[in-house]
């Protein structure tokens, strides 16, 4: 089952400090359909994030770094985002680092809150998260292909 | 010399005493021979003549024979009359032709009768030389003749010595120096053959020796193109005719620019036509074409003169150019696009890591509404959040505030005037009340 554009604009609003019409949008779906494609959204826009924000030859500290400024950002951020799972979840995309004895649930967490704050440090204007959710959507059906 | 303008032959006292005259006597080379007969000494013979005549007799007549070459080289301009007193030694080249008559003393006389007779006569006289010597070898002298008588008519009327034909060549030169030229230039024949091809150049330009231009209506030739074509080196061919036979001889060094110039040297087979003209002008006749030799020995003519044809030649060898991309080998690919293969290959490199990247990050959640909404409060307050870039400070209000003053005569407003009546009222009462106060005191007292 591909993404399909219902999927792609509940993020989309997300990423668009659009709270409410987030929530609205993906209640809108059905279990199925989050489950699967807006998941596999969310994980393939955390991968074309990471590989956007870091090099190649990124190294820990970078990512240490990275990880310790998201979690500066807010009180609910530091609380429920643990530093640990997040840096992992980000060297399993830079350095193919495994990620089978992390629960689902937190690495579905943490990829949210990371992708989201590489996409709000970007600052991208529509054309700019259109593009970027393009990309996620393609690299998404790859995986659901 | 003898008194009447006559050369004589000196005496031949040996063979060797010849041969060594013959080697000091100039020799009329063909270089020569190419700016006409006329000019040049009849008595004078080549050496390929002096060959001829050494070949066609027996060795006691050819060392007369050699004497003829003495005088030549000596003073004998006037060869009109060198031809009678050379020729009784030997009988064969003393001979007049019998049809001309035999009572011809001088080349001027012999010239004279060469023009009484019809054309074909004289061509009758040139025997070549591989025919048998006995009857042909008389005829060369008047054939000799013949060639002097056509280029005598032009001269003849002026002046009839030869000398001062050669004069025309060289004003500033004594007597002597007309008869120096040709030996000069019988030397740079045989060792420049460049200069020869000059003369070649000239000929077939039209820059031809005055005394050559007469062969042109020769009428004894018949063929007055070949006059003009071959011009001065018509008599140098003809004796090649009667050695070699029609084709050019390899050998001699005038065969050359006769037969294939500089200019037409680049193909062999395009010189065959002009050297048939050029070289025999009764080439076309006889119907003759080039053997193989005769092509060979072209060719390795102009194999010597423009060296060996290239091996590549009319191919383009590869050649690497300053600002040009470098001649490559075929099998090398490097700025080109990948290949299929290498597509192929970074596809599958692809499909594995994006697979990975599914079996890590993407995993099935049941309770997805839970977590979504959980975090959406955390997602909602990293995008407000601006990421942190460094401590936050208090800028400092460096400036003074300036309050602007009401301007004057300004409009009293209400509360402004309710103030000013409370103070004006309360002013008043404290002053009647101090009023009163004083007029009970005084009141009481009195």
């Amino acid at each position: 089952m591909p993404v399909t554009d219902e999927q792609v604009a509940s993020l989309r609003a997300q990423l668009s400090r659009q709270p409410e019409e987030h929530l609205r949008l993906f209640n809108l779906l059905d279990h199925e359909s989050k489950k699967t494609g807006y998941q596999a959204l969310v994980s393939a826009a955390f991968v074309v994030a990471v590989q956007r924000r870091f090099a190649s030859g990124a190294g820990m500290e970078e990512v240490m770094e990275f990880v310790g400024g998201v979690r500066s950002r807010s009180s609910l951020a530091a609380d429920q985002l643990d530093p640990v799972i997040a840096e992992r979840v980000i060297m399993s995309v830079l350095a193919d680092d495994s990620l089978d004895d992390v629960d689902a649930r937190q690495s579905f967490q943490a990829q949210l809150v990371l992708m989201a704050a590489i996409v709000g440090d970007e600052d991208l204007d529509d054309a700019g998260l259109d593009a970027f959710l393009a990309q996620a959507r393609k690299l998404a059906d790859k995986w659901l292909g | 010399m003898s008194a009447d303008g006559t050369t004589h032959a000196p005496p031949a006292d040996t063979t060797s005493n010849a041969a060594d005259q013959s080697r000091q006597a100039p020799q009329p080379a063909d270089g020569a021979r190419q700016h006409g007969d006329a000019r040049q000494p009849r008595g004078t013979p080549t050496r390929q003549e002096h060959a001829d005549a050494m070949l066609a007799h027996p060795p006691g007549q050819a060392h007369e024979a050699t004497s003829r070459a003495a005088p030549a080289g000596l003073d004998n301009r006037q060869t009109g009359q060198a031809r009678p007193e050379r020729t009784p030694g030997a009988a064969s080249e003393a001979k007049p032709n019998p049809g001309l008559g035999a009572e011809v003393h001088t080349r001027q006389d012999h010239a004279d009768a060469m023009l009484a007779h019809p054309p074909g006569h004289a061509r009758k006289m040139a025997v070549p030389a591989d025919e048998p010597p006995s009857p042909a070898i008389p005829s060369r002298p008047d054939e000799r003749t013949g060639e002097a008588e056509t280029a005598r008519p032009q001269h003849q009327d002026s002046n009839p010595t030869r000398p001062s034909q050669s004069t025309e060549d060289v004003p500033a030169s004594g007597p002597e120096q007309p008869q120096a030229r040709p030996v000069r230039r019988d030397g740079e024949a045989q060792s420049h053959p460049e200069d020869q091809g000059d003369q070649a150049d000239r000929a077939t330009n039209g820059d031809r020796h005055p005394t050559a231009r007469p062969e042109a209506g020769n009428p004894a030739s018949g063929q007055p193109d070949a006059g003009t074509t071959t011009g001065p080196g018509d008599g140098d061919t003809q004796s090649r005719d009667r050695q070699n036979g029609p084709f050019p001889s390899p050998t001699t060094a005038d065969a050359r620019p006769t037969a294939l110039g500089p200019h037409e040297g680049s193909d062999p087979d395009a010189a065959r036509p002009q050297s048939a003209t050029a070289t025999t002008p009764g080439k076309r006749d006889q119907g003759d074409g080039w053997t193989q030799a005769d092509r060979d020995r072209v060719r390795a003519l102009y194999a010597e003169d423009f060296g060996p044809k290239p091996a590549t030649a009319g191919r383009d060898r590869g050649v690497n150019v300053v600002g040009d991309k470098p001649v490559r080998s075929p099998g090398d690919a490097s700025d080109l696009p990948p290949s299929g293969e290498e597509l192929v290959e970074t596809a599958d490199e692809d499909d594995s890591r994006t697979e990975k990247f599914r079996n890590r990050l993407f995993k099935s959640i049941e309770d997805i509404d839970d977590t979504i909404n959980d975090a959406a409060p955390v997602v909602q307050s990293v995008l407000l959040q601006p990421p942190p870039t460094g401590s936050p400070g208090v800028i400092a209000d460096t400036h003074a505030h300036w309050m602007p003053e009401s301007p004057p005569n300004a409009t009293p407003s209400v509360g402004g005037i309710a103030e000013l009546t409370l103070v004006a009222s309360v002013l008043v009462d404290r002053a009647i009340h101090r009023a009163r106060h004083k007029v009970v005191n005084e009141t009481g007292r009195g």
